[in-house]
């Protein structure tokens, strides 16, 4: 097997690196993976040696998602993951490194790849594990005035627990390391600038951000974010009181748009780790439900997307076309939105033949609606000159913050789950992935538009292929402390969901990272030197989702930048 | 001026800002209705506009406190000078304020409006409304500057700075003048271009600047800037349909009709057009602005000239 070939080449590159064979166990863990520990103090010197390794061989390491577990109940020390992604070798490489409490301390590989930073300074927020050499270090989920030394995110932190009122901080009013409240701060090169508040709700989106803009007239001179204002708690939630079948319905509510991904991203892992063979039929109802949920969420962010451009005919248009995805997804879940059909190990409903041939009738309805308003509004110079090198993100800078998804394949990368690392029923069909080099806005809008087509076709081929056969595989005790990632393409993006199963079908670890986490750190780039008036589509143009981004943390709390932080509410106060 | 004959012109200017100040929003309802059918909606009813309205103006003034004395104030000055020059310009009866110069405190006025919102906006000290003002600024200057020159181009074939001497501009035979065509032509786009219709709507631009210029009234003061900004909007297409067609032949009823007819088909054709544009780049906004100016500028100096 072509793939079993692949992680074995990985696994010689590590092997390669490891400084002297001293400090490394090397595993898998399961298809697709390979899991190597190494010592903290050759951390940095290892992901060194093996972007180098990786280099010889033409192969990029891309940072995926970084992971901190509280393992001192299992074996008194606390563990960093860090998983790369060697996509051209169609294989997951987690990198683990152990810290002894009381102040675990793990060297920073932020230097090394700058993707990692946000994963990091998580893992200082919510399990407390420091990184001496992180560039720049700071809170990043949890609130400022949050005590220190509390990390939701440990063993020894009830979930239920409450804490009493937190002090205002000084000045009361502004995030920690962001400007002054006055409106006017130095700025760039000495010269003054203005500061625009973009949040702390998006006046187009709807959700909850903050970007703070500095412009000199209109021109963008400055940008920076603070997000993760919506804090739900859910992996201490699903970590405490849940079992790995009520997991599924608490990963798919992470998102709105695309839940139905976080779904099967989450059971990937958890089949993965446990070794569980899913039936192909439930396989490839997962990929449909997949590619309509991709259809719904590309629909909708293209109707977004003239929205803000001031074109509502557009979106009114586009959102007319969603209405007929929904449908479908009506008629193959029971509900507009997929939810409610993944377990681990299969599906719960099936797909009948009369189903099928009522989705491929609204299927072509939305094929030819899409081609027909889309395609001449793509037309439309107005709207085409609005987007044109706007927003541009290198083909470097994409690599470096790790960009995912349609963004990322906007400016050059062809990288996509679907083929990189075939989960579902991808490996059984040929996906078409449109790759273009510009990088600007425009570049954004086609990607989309190709894939929207190619998701209708994909949909109709696994209608057609589907086989006959049962829906779930039997899930029974499953082995406590296997790790296990899973990852789906979003329509944003690489979706990875890591697990350590638990004692009694429970989880021991669960990290969802969804495509924005990934795609926001962008964002101030490409902001940089463009006009005010580009910025909201700028923005829209990574199909940002704050809510995935913002799922982690343990305590609902509210508070905007310029009323006084009354960070957490105590006694009966509310609870994520 | 008689007695009579001064009362006489008094009533048609009232009449006349009565009639910009009912109709305009009425228009805009219009507009609403034409813009939802397109997008295959049913859309608000043609009154929506009206109801807003007085849903705003009966909240009162409140909430402007710590905003400099020019932001409170700018909405009834803006309305103030909207008001002025609905009374000068003849719209539903044909007959204006009249008096020497008054195509001169025309073009001031309708100027006036936009900058009194702009400067307005930037009193606020809103971050928002400091950029909304800036481009509403800009494109008024833009756009008001393209209007006086197409006006004065008229105005000096004419050879007066009557308003009522300039209407219509075109006149066929020995007056034909080609420079009058192309002024006209001018202040049909400035007409739409200033009546801050896509893809000129920028100083609000709800999803860009949250409303920009708008962005820190409420109330009755929000009211004000919103109807004020709805009767210049109809004063510029009013004095395109004087300019462009002449109105002597008929009687005032008929003419009342006429125009308000005329005035509600231009309204649909704009947010025909508008159902298919998008919000401009500002600089490609004022690219396409000096465009129409220069085209005026040929124009006034052709009529310079005697063309």
């Amino acid at each position: 097997m072509q793939r079993a070939s692949a992680s074995d080449v990985v696994e010689g590159v590590v092997r390669e690196a490891l400084p002297g064979g001293r400090g490394g166990v090397v595993g898998r863990p399961h298809e697709g993976a390979v899991l190597v520990r190494v010592s903290r103090r050759f951390l940095k010197e290892f992901v060194k040696r093996l972007i180098k390794g990786f280099g010889r061989r033409g192969a990029t390491v891309r940072y995926s998602t970084g992971v901190a577990t509280d393992y001192r109940p299992v074996d008194g020390s606390f563990r960093m993951a860090h998983v790369l992604a060697v996509d051209k070798l169609k294989t997951y490489l987690i990198v683990e490194a152990d810290a002894p409490p009381p102040h675990p301390r793990i060297p920073s590989i932020t230097p090394e790849l700058p993707a990692a930073g946000w994963a990091e300074r998580e893992a200082a927020d919510m399990v407390g594990v420091e990184f001496p050499g992180h560039p720049s270090p700071g809170r990043l989920v949890l609130p400022e005035g949050w005590p220190e030394g509390v990390h939701p995110l440990r063993k020894d932190f009830p979930y239920d627990r409450k804490l009493g009122v937190a002090e205002a901080l000084e000045g009361g009013t502004y995030v920690r390391g962001f400007s002054s409240p006055s409106p006017h701060s130095p700025g760039v090169e000495g010269r003054p600038t203005a500061l625009i508040p973009l949040g702390p709700y998006h006046p187009a989106l709807h959700e909850p951000e903050y970007f703070e803009i500095f412009v000199d007239g209109e021109r963008i001179v400055g940008a920076r974010y603070r997000g993760f204002f919506v804090h739900r708690g859910m992996e201490k939630l699903a970590e405490s009181r849940m079992t790995i079948d009520q997991v599924p319905f608490l990963a798919e509510r992470i998102c709105g748009i695309c839940g139905y991904t976080h779904a099967c991203a989450y059971c990937q892992a958890v089949e993965a780790a446990a070794r569980i063979e899913v039936p192909e039929r439930a396989l490839y109802i997962r990929s449909i439900l997949l590619e309509i949920e991709r259809l719904h969420s590309h629909l909708l962010w293209f109707g977004v997307a003239f929205h803000l451009l001031g074109f509502e005919t557009g979106f009114m248009a586009m959102w007319r076309v969603r209405e007929a995805v929904m449908r479908v997804a009506e008629a193959l879940t029971g509900n507009r939105k997929t939810y409610g059909m993944n377990l681990v190990g299969g599906v719960r409903r099936d797909i009948d033949v009369r189903r099928a041939a009522a989705v491929v009738r609204m299927l072509d309805e939305v094929e030819r609606g899409f081609k027909e308003f889309c395609g001449h509004a793509l037309k439309l110079g107005e709207v085409v000159e609005r987007v044109r090198g706007v927003g541009v993100l290198s083909r470097e800078d994409a690599v470096k913050l790790g960009a995912v998804g349609p963004h990322a394949r906007a400016s050059g990368l062809a990288i996509d789950v679907r083929v990189d690392h075939p989960y579902a029923a991808y490996g059984f069909v040929d996906v078409e992935v449109p790759v273009r080099d510009e990088g600007d806005v425009l570049a954004r809008i086609l990607v989309r538009y190709e894939e929207v087509l190619e998701s209708v076709r994909l949909v109709r081929e696994f209608l057609r292929g589907m086989p006959a056969g049962g829906l779930r595989a039997e899930v029974r005790d499953l082995p406590p402390l296997r790790v296990g990632v899973g990852a789906t393409e979003a329509p944003r993006g690489e979706d990875v969901h890591y697990v350590v199963t638990g004692r009694g079908n429970t989880l021991y670890r669960w990290r969802p990272r969804a495509p924005s986490y990934m795609n926001i750190p962008t964002v101030p780039v490409m902001l940089e030197g463009e006009r005010l008036a580009n910025a909201p589509i700028i923005i829209a143009s990574i199909d940002p989702c704050f809510s995935c981004t913002d799922h982690a943390v343990v305590i609902d709390v509210r508070f905007g930048v310029r009323r006084p932080l009354k960070a957490l509410v105590g006694g009966g106060g509310p609870l994520g | 001026m008689s007695g009579s004959a001064a009362l006489a012109v008094a009533g048609a200017a009232a009449a006349n800002a009565a009639f910009a100040l009912t109709l305009a929003p009425l228009l805009d309802g219009v507009e609403r209705k034409v813009r939802a059918r397109v997008q295959r909606r049913v859309g608000p009813p043609v009154l929506q506009t009206w109801y807003d309205l007085i849903k705003l103006y009966r909240r009162g003034f409140f909430g402007l406190r710590g905003c400099g004395p020019f932001h409170r104030a700018a909405p009834a000055l803006a309305m103030g000078a909207a008001v002025t020059a609905s009374a000068i310009l003849p719209t539903v009866t044909g007959f204006g304020a009249g008096f020497a110069g008054d195509l001169i405190v025309l073009i001031y006025l309708m100027a006036s409006v936009s900058t009194i919102t702009a400067l307005g906006a930037a009193s606020s000290g809103s971050p928002y409304g400091v950029v909304g003002g800036w481009r509403e600024a800009s494109l008024s200057m833009a756009s008001e500057l393209a209007l006086a020159a197409a006006l004065a181009a008229i105005a000096c074939g004419r050879g007066s700075l009557l308003l009522s001497s300039l209407f219509p501009a075109v006149r066929l035979g020995a007056g034909f003048r080609p420079s009058s065509v192309v002024a006209v032509a001018a202040v049909a786009l400035v007409a739409y271009a200033d009546g801050l219709r896509l893809p000129f709507e920028i100083p609000e631009a709800e999803e860009e600047l949250a409303e920009g210029v708008a962005v820190e009234y409420g109330g009755a003061a929000l009211a004000l800037l919103k109807h004020a900004t709805l009767v210049r909007r109809l004063l510029l297409t009013s004095l395109l349909l004087n300019l462009a067609f002449p109105w002597g032949w008929a009687s005032p009823v008929v003419r009342a009709a006429a125009f308000t007819a005329s005035l509600t088909l231009e309204s649909v054709l704009c947010s025909l057009t508008e159902s298919v544009c998008g919000r401009g780049r500002p600089a490609y906004v004022m690219r396409l602005l000096k465009r129409v100016t220069l085209a005026s500028g040929v124009a006034l100096i052709a009529a310079c000239f005697g063309f």
